[in-house]
């Protein structure tokens, strides 16, 4: 029952009770989606996970995975078509394939009461007043659900004001953003922007019309878009050094989060570190065997969350780069592990003979 | 500004869109005024002759089997060989000039492509793709070198090996002048090219997106040399990420034995994969390919022990099974009691059929039985690489050159 993760505290259990709650929840929900998604309990099936085999999991290791990128070549849900609440779609660059993941009103609910619980324990259980580093544009359009909307509607409900800090040609909109300085820069409040935008829209037009911006009371709250970054070689240090050189911030928050399984992020500590919650755990695998990495060793992510209750979406493998760094033991006190995420694996080229001029040109 | 011909190709001194591996911008001025030659010119052979030899001197190559191979197919003496198909008392002479697009991510297909154009008489600019290959640079090095030579002179108006990027303007320009384009896949490849017009009287060689499979007798195999046949299939398959036209995805089982063999087929082909580098998304590439059609097609089983190598055992054969294919060592795998079973797979892009212990009259006769629109080739495993003059059914001597008649009267 979800009930259980509710009653306790986000970050309290260890490594062996977490998973013992986790593992139980996780056959339930394998169970339930095996028998109202024909597709994945056909995926199952041809896996040679029978219902027998289900039932004998023990641990995390052992459940089946989809790869993340079969909900951009499937329609996969559990629910009957009239329970569909929304369709997230994944911010796919232009002529790829979006992911397409089918919410009912209970995991959608779901997926935001677990956000906030998350996200309170790094800043508070108090809502806060929210800057967002992008245009009210990206959420205006609510049945066209991209990730970065997704996003941010998801954290319109953890906010008790949310003030957006661009214009519609992503031009920084200083007025808007004096002001909610004005109203809200003397206590705590909340930043949130995707690092790129951050960098480019917020920091360049700092910097660039010397503005006078006091965020010393801000948290930043990121995600992804460190790609991005990556290739003008900004580091996450260099990022961090520039908003406190720029506008006086001093509390950073990256997390790992992905559309496929929205609701459990994996938040950044005091310390660095991305840490799982009860909800949500993490497994590393080797590439050539699917094997399961030791601590420390680099692998692909697999993601495992007892959010999805609407879509197959339990147990995912990533193409994602990644490390367990530790359990149970961060300073900040916080229980179960803690990772490192470095990015999207990099395919190697492969022969043959298909495209001579890579298609879509 | 150069003048090619007719046409104009805006080229400015800085400007590095196009740039020659081989040939140089003043040449290629005059590349409309090339001569064409009879088919199997002599020149040409002696040409190809001593590019073979400074090849096969040259140490960096050992490493790179596919240009052994290649040095070893353009020695004079094997072309002659093939040239004796095409000794029937009529002229054939060049079309002119062949442009041929290669693909990126076969290096030796770009000469592959050129030897055909040279043998059939033709002026050639080769555009390869931007991708580099020691073997492409090993290739044009020696091609370049032998045409400095004063006694190769006469032959630089007919090799130009190009690289650009994707300006359109370029292919566009190159595709006004040619007499013949050659473009090797895939399929969006194809449909972008041909937005390009070719001129009236030109001809144009498309080479598609095509798949393969083999069949093996069980019986025969317990009989046979299992290390030999597991390097065979080897070279046909993981040596090229069995993303070769060519390369089977299927195989199909006849025979009594099949359990046994099979068991044994695999033991001895995952030996033969200690050395080979399983790309690091093609796990999950394969499990994601392989979940795709579980998700529509029942009983199938997965079998695997490390993602280099799946099996994907079927109960039975449907027509576009196929086109789930992945390569990087994932092999459907079927039991046969009738080898009649294999038509539905027989559609047009099927290209090879390899086999082994299977006698190909059986395979030939189901081809004329049914009359299916697929098969170009029908070949013992181990040799669907090999290369030969004819491609996809084609006969590239006699689609790059042309025929003249001579009636005499009566």
């Amino acid at each position: 029952m979800i009930d259980d993760f509710h009653k306790r505290s986000p970050y309290s259990l260890m490594e062996g009770e977490k998973t013992e709650l986790l593992v139980k929840e996780l056959k339930d929900m394998l169970e339930f989606h095996s028998l109202h998604c024909e597709q994945y309990g056909n995926i199952l099936h041809a896996l040679g996970y029978d219902r027998e085999r289900l039932r004998k999991i023990r641990r995390l290791g052992e459940f089946p995975f989809l790869p993340v990128r079969i909900f951009k070549e499937l329609e996969l849900k559990s629910i009957p078509d009239r329970e569909v609440f929304k369709v997230m779609k994944s911010s796919g660059t232009t002529g790829q394939l979006q992911s397409q993941i089918f919410l009912d009103k209970e995991t959608a609910i779901l997926q935001q009461k677990v956000l906030l619980r998350l996200l309170g324990n790094f800043v508070g259980t108090k809502r806060l007043p929210m800057l967002v580093i992008d245009t009210p544009q990206v959420i205006r359009d609510r049945k066209m659900f991209s990730a970065r909307g997704a996003t941010i509607m998801g954290l319109d409900f953890a906010a008790k004001k949310m003030v957006f800090a661009l214009n519609d040609d992503m031009s920084l909109n200083v007025e808007s953003v004096q002001e909610f300085l004005r109203n809200y820069g003397k206590d705590t409040f909340l930043i949130f922007g995707f690092t790129f935008m951050v960098w480019q829209s917020f920091y360049n037009e700092i910097e660039k019309r010397g503005l006078n911006l006091d965020c010393s009371k801000g948290y930043l709250l990121t995600g992804g878009g460190w790609k991005k970054l990556q290739s003008e070689s900004v580091t996450p240090e260099r990022f961090k050094q520039r908003g406190r050189d720029l506008c006086g911030l001093r509390r950073f928050m990256d997390h790992y989060s992905m559309a496929e399984q929205s609701g459990c992020i994996y938040a950044e500590c005091e310390y660095g570190h991305l840490h799982a919650s009860i909800y949500s755990d993490i497994l590393i695998r080797h590439t050539e065997d699917f094997s399961l990495c030791q601590e420390g060793e680099k692998g692909m992510v697999q993601v495992l969350s007892v959010l999805p209750r609407s879509y197959p979406g339990n147990s995912l493998l990533t193409e994602d780069e990644g490390m367990i760094v530790g359990k149970d033991d961060c300073p900040c006190g916080r229980k179960g592990k803690y990772i490192k995420i470095f990015g999207r694996i990099k395919n190697a080229e492969i022969r043959g003979c298909s495209d001579t001029y890579a298609a879509g040109k | 500004m150069l003048k090619l011909g007719g046409v104009v190709i805006p080229m400015r001194p800085e400007n590095k869109d196009l740039c020659f591996l081989v040939g140089n911008q003043e040449l290629f001025c005059k590349i409309q005024e090339v001569k064409a030659l009879e088919v199997f010119h002599p020149n040409i052979l002696m040409f190809l002759e001593t590019l073979s030899s400074k090849l096969l001197k040259d140490a960096t190559i050992r490493q790179y089997s596919d240009v052994v191979a290649f040095a070893f197919w353009i020695r004079k003496k094997n072309l002659e060989h093939l040239s004796e198909t095409y000794k029937n008392g009529f002229l054939r002479m060049g079309r002119g000039i062949v442009f041929h697009i290669t693909p990126a991510n076969i290096p030796i297909q770009f000469a592959i492509s050129l030897i055909y154009g040279l043998l059939s008489g033709n002026g050639n600019i080769v555009r390869v793709s931007e991708r580099s290959f020691e073997e492409v640079d090993v290739i044009c090095r020696a091609i370049r070198e032998l045409l400095e030579e004063e006694r190769f002179a006469y032959l630089r108006d007919y090799i130009y090996i190009i690289r650009y990027g994707h300006e359109k303007e370029i292919t566009r320009q190159l595709s006004e002048i040619c007499d013949v384009r050659v473009v090797w896949g895939g399929n969006a490849t194809i449909q972008y090219i041909r937005q390009f017009p070719i001129s009236p009287r030109a001809v144009e060689i498309c080479f598609a997106d095509r798949d393969s499979f083999c069949i093996i007798d069980s019986d025969r195999y317990l009989q046979g040399n299992y290390q030999v046949l597991a390097k065979d299939f080897y070279h046909d398959t993981y040596y090229v990420d069995q993303n070769a036209c060519s390369s089977p995805h299927l195989i199909i089982w006849t025979g009594k034995e099949v359990e046994k063999a099979k068991q044994i087929f695999w033991t001895m082909l995952k030996e033969e994969l200690a050395d080979y580098q399983l790309p690091p998304l093609a796990g999950s590439e394969k499990l994601l390919r392989f979940c795709m059609l579980a998700a529509r097609e029942k009983d199938l089983s997965y079998v695997t022990d490390g993602m280099e190598l799946v099996r994907v055992e079927i109960e039975y054969i449907w027509g576009d099974l196929l086109d789930y294919k992945v390569g990087m060592g994932y092999f459907f795998e079927y039991t046969a009691n009738e080898l009649e079973e294999i038509v539905p797979l027989l559609r047009k892009p099927c290209q090879t059929v390899s086999y082994y212990g299977v006698n190909p009259e059986h395979i030939k006769n189901i081809i004329q039985k049914y009359g299916v629109r697929g098969v170009d080739r029908i070949v013992p495993m181990g040799h669907t690489q090999e290369l030969s003059l004819e491609w996809d059914g084609i006969d590239v001597i006699e689609s790059l050159s042309r025929k003249v008649n001579i009636s005499f009267p009566l």
